[in-house]
């Protein structure tokens, strides 16, 4: 009696939290899955049948396999660019110097701002007409590169990612200078005692107090990649062609715009899929990485 | 030296440049009317800046669109924190396997993106009728923001000294009081700074509302932008002092509380 009372009491402390998730976090995932093998355009009941037709489809769909491969593109990119900088940046504001706590506080602006001002914001600089960048490059004189930035089939996709990077690089230098501030100074003091360069110091020191930071941001960057919508779907709505499209814009646009739910769907599906093998790839390689050091 | 402070200070002027034109860019048009934004250079600061344009916005229907965002985020926030803190009350401090497992649920929802959601939510919503209402996005914003407030919140309540609650205890004190009385403001801080943190977030939310809503006058303030930007392109200053009314709010807010929403924004990276 004693011991089922026990539990019931922290239970119902859950069960607010529990069932909201559960209502609108838990449960459409394995509707989604039951959606998958139904052909329906959103406004009847799901009615017709198709077994697995939809996932053969997408097997064979290109656009399926090149979204993945653009956000796979940003993954990579997330690590080779966003994350490092970021990282930089973090040392940068971290600097007791004259100026930098002002600079940590502009730098961090673009935080702040909704996916939806940024992105209608970078769409104006990228126009082509009337654009800022445009506007910049003529007044170099450098008329030869101008361009409709997001509608170039070889820019679109970069210039959207920069775009990302404008809005996201600030996040992992506060990250960064968060972890930074705590590392303890009589580590600078003894490398300094013992000779070592500022150089030596960021390299014996800074970099090895924050290897957690890395790989907690490298899991985030990865995992985050998988979440873009906003910007990309504002900025070009994965256009032209789908040459922008992410697995979750295309997604998107199949369910409501082309009213393919049950395709659309299963696209989730293939969404989940791939971000859950992902997290639990990167999962094993923390865990690892975490015996390792 | 002195090469190196040079060099210093050159990234941070570059980066500084890199952070602000594109919200110089948006200031300095939204003051230009149509025609000398079209006749002028973008980076050109207006002969005479004009505040037109905010007025026109202003009178649009955008403004209950903020309105709309206001109220869905505020009551979203509330609840939220309420049903986490309770939930992270029980995670922190009941010791069981059933309680693991759930948080570990919880937790495991951070890496799945909501875009899985959505056509459930969707057919879930018209069901039961809330399509096209403020209500129907409530549901959908506390589920999506539980896994990162619940993570934060019950690391931060398993960090407080467990001898003031066997002393209310001793007083005769149940887990309500214990929670209501003794958890809840001790965690203050981190509630706050979560607080900042979903604030920015759901006012800043576009997905579920492109999704749920489809009236103008239900729009929130991002989907407000986002229609306004399809319909009328062409009037770009009109556009650019749209988005500028809409991150004044939470520029304004970062303003008074900076450490707060900083502190909120690296929460779930630091203290997870």
């Amino acid at each position: 009696m004693r011991r089922k009372y026990k539990l019931l009491t922290p239970l119902l402390f859950i069960t607010p939290a529990l069932s909201l998730y559960l209502f609108y976090f838990l449960i459409p995932i394995p509707m989604s899955f039951y959606f998958s093998f139904f052909d329906w355009d959103g406004y009847s009941p799901p009615e017709t049948f198709v077994g697995f037709d939809n996932w053969k489809e997408m097997l064979k769909d290109d656009i399926f396999w090149n979204s993945l491969i653009h956000n796979f593109v940003f993954v990579i990119l997330t690590l080779l660019i966003q994350i490092p900088l970021g990282l930089g940046l973090g040392l940068l504001i971290s600097m007791r110097l004259k100026g930098m706590s002002f600079m940590r506080t502009v730098y961090f602006f673009p935080l702040l701002l909704s996916s939806a001002a940024i992105g209608i914001l970078w769409k104006m600089i990228y126009e082509p007409n009337f654009g800022a960048l445009n506007a910049f490059l003529k007044a170099m004189k450098l008329d030869s590169l101008t361009k409709p930035w997001l509608g170039d089939y070889s820019t679109a996709l970069g210039a959207v990612y920069a775009t990302t990077s404008w809005q996201w690089i600030p996040f992992y230098m506060i990250v960064f200078a968060a972890a930074i501030s705590e590392i303890p100074r009589e580590l600078y003091e003894a490398a300094k005692l013992d000779g070592a360069s500022s150089w030596q110091s960021f390299l014996y020191v800074t970099l090895p107090c924050l290897k957690g930071t890395i790989m907690v941001t490298a899991v985030l960057g990865i995992t985050g990649s998988l979440k873009y919508f906003d910007l990309v779907y504002i900025m070009t709505e994965g256009g032209p062609g789908n040459s922008t499209d992410l697995l979750a814009t295309y997604m998107y646009k199949l369910a409501f715009n082309s009213h393919r739910m049950g395709y659309g769907s299963t696209v989730a599906c293939g969404l989940f899929i791939v971000s859950f093998a992902l997290s639990y790839i990167v999962y094993r390689v923390y865990v690892k990485g975490v015996e390792v050091l | 030296m002195k090469m190196k402070y040079v060099l210093i200070y050159t990234i941070a002027f570059i980066w500084l440049f890199w952070t602000l034109f594109p919200l110089y860019f948006m200031a300095v048009t939204s003051v230009k009317t149509q025609m000398e934004f079209f006749t002028t250079s973008p980076w050109q600061f207006p002969a005479k800046p004009t505040f037109e344009n905010f007025k026109n916005v202003l009178s649009s229907g955008f403004l209950r669109n903020i309105l709309n965002s206001v109220i869905v985020s505020g009551i979203s926030v509330l609840l939220n924190l309420f049903v986490s803190t309770m939930a992270s009350f029980a995670f922190a401090r009941f010791n069981h396997k059933v309680f693991n497992w759930l948080f570990l649920i919880f937790v495991a929802g951070l890496s799945i993106p909501l875009h899985v959601t959505l056509i459930p939510i969707f057919v879930i919503t018209k069901r039961i009728g809330l399509y096209d209402t403020l209500m129907a996005l409530m549901g959908p914003y506390i589920a999506s923001q539980l896994p990162v407030t619940i993570l934060v919140l019950t690391n931060f309540m398993r960090g407080i000294p467990r001898e003031i609650e066997d002393a209310a205890k001793i007083e005769g004190c149940n887990s309500w009081d214990l929670y209501w009385r003794i958890i809840l403001p001790l965690s203050k801080p981190a509630i706050v700074s979560l607080g900042m943190f979903n604030l920015v977030m759901y006012w800043n939310e576009f997905v579920y509302a492109l999704t749920l809503l489809s009236t103008p006058s239900k729009w929130t303030m991002t989907l407000g932008l986002f229609q306004f930007q399809g319909r009328y392109s062409i009037n770009v200053p009109g556009m650019l002092s749209a988005v500028t009314i809409s991150t004044l709010p939470v520029l304004l807010a970062y303003i008074f509380f900076q450490d707060k929403i900083v502190e909120g924004m690296t929460m779930g990276a630091t203290k997870g």
